[in-house]
């Protein structure tokens, strides 16, 4: 049995030993940070440095305070919400969580918001990612 | 309690960050009377309600340069986060916000990039 699919957008992603990432934007009020992002589908949320956090112009720690499971422990975190465009995907108002602390120094990229509304495809040995959007 | 639960809370309360840990040894320093008022008062934690995410089409841009050149220059960088517009490395360095900050004063537009060490692995995801 075999299944096919096919998807209108198709991303470069760059790799390392760390990870697969591929660039997006992220907004909120006319702010915005274009950056590469660790793809990470076992992460619930995506993941901001603080830094980021306070780049985008928001008030890190009046966000909804959200701990983190990790497999090192508990990562304090504050709830935000922000745009997040993937190729000619936008997605308004994705849950992000900003790091409390400065150690947290990369951008990941979780599941909530966008997965749910997508098809996704990941050809590592070609260096791409491909997308549709769910049902279209 | 069990010994069984005391090692898991134990091992759990020792994974917490400094200045939670200085709350609950205020808390359980209080009288017990204190104490359980203070238990009777802590909320619930009630399951996030995000809001709904509304999707719409945009013009992509175009990072197949900055892409190219992170492919091939990135590896000299370990550690370190980078702000590429182009085929143009902006600024570069260990803080984010100080690069961010750097390539934001030149007035291009850029990407953003953190470059793995080479002795990190990423050992899985983040969930709640």
């Amino acid at each position: 049995m075999s299944w096919d699919f096919s998807f209108s957008i198709r991303m470069e992603i760059v790799q390392d030993q760390f990870g697969l990432r591929l660039p997006i934007t992220l907004s909120i009020a006319g702010q915005e940070i274009e950056a590469n992002a660790y793809l990470d589908i076992g992460a619930t949320y995506c993941v901001l440095p603080r830094e980021a956090g306070e780049r985008l112009g928001l008030d890190v720690e009046a966000g909804e305070p959200t701990s983190l499971r990790t497999g090192g422990g508990q990562m304090p975190t504050f709830l935000h919400y922000a745009n997040l465009t993937i190729d000619e995907l936008s997605f308004e108002d994705v849950p992000i969580c900003v790091a409390k602390y400065q150690e947290f120094d990369r951008i990941l990229l979780g599941r909530a918001g966008w997965l749910q509304k997508v098809r996704l495809n990941l050809v590592v040995y070609e260096d791409s990612l491909y997308l549709n959007l769910h049902g279209q | 309690m069990s010994s069984v639960a005391f090692d898991q809370l134990r091992d759990r309360l020792l994974k917490l960050p400094p200045d939670i840990i200085r709350t609950l040894r205020a808390a359980l320093e209080l009288e017990s009377k204190d104490r359980q008022k203070l238990l009777d008062e802590l909320p619930d934690q009630q399951p996030v309600q995000h809001r709904e995410v509304k999707v719409r089409r945009v013009k992509p841009r175009d990072y197949s340069k900055e892409l190219k050149w992170l492919r091939e220059n990135a590896h000299l960088y370990r550690g370190q986060h980078l702000a590429v517009s182009g085929d143009d490395l902006l600024a570069h360095g260990p803080d984010f916000g100080e690069v961010f900050d750097r390539a934001k004063a030149t007035g291009k537009k850029f990407l953003m990039d953190y470059v793995a060490r080479e002795d990190e692995v990423w050992g899985g995801g983040l969930w709640l």
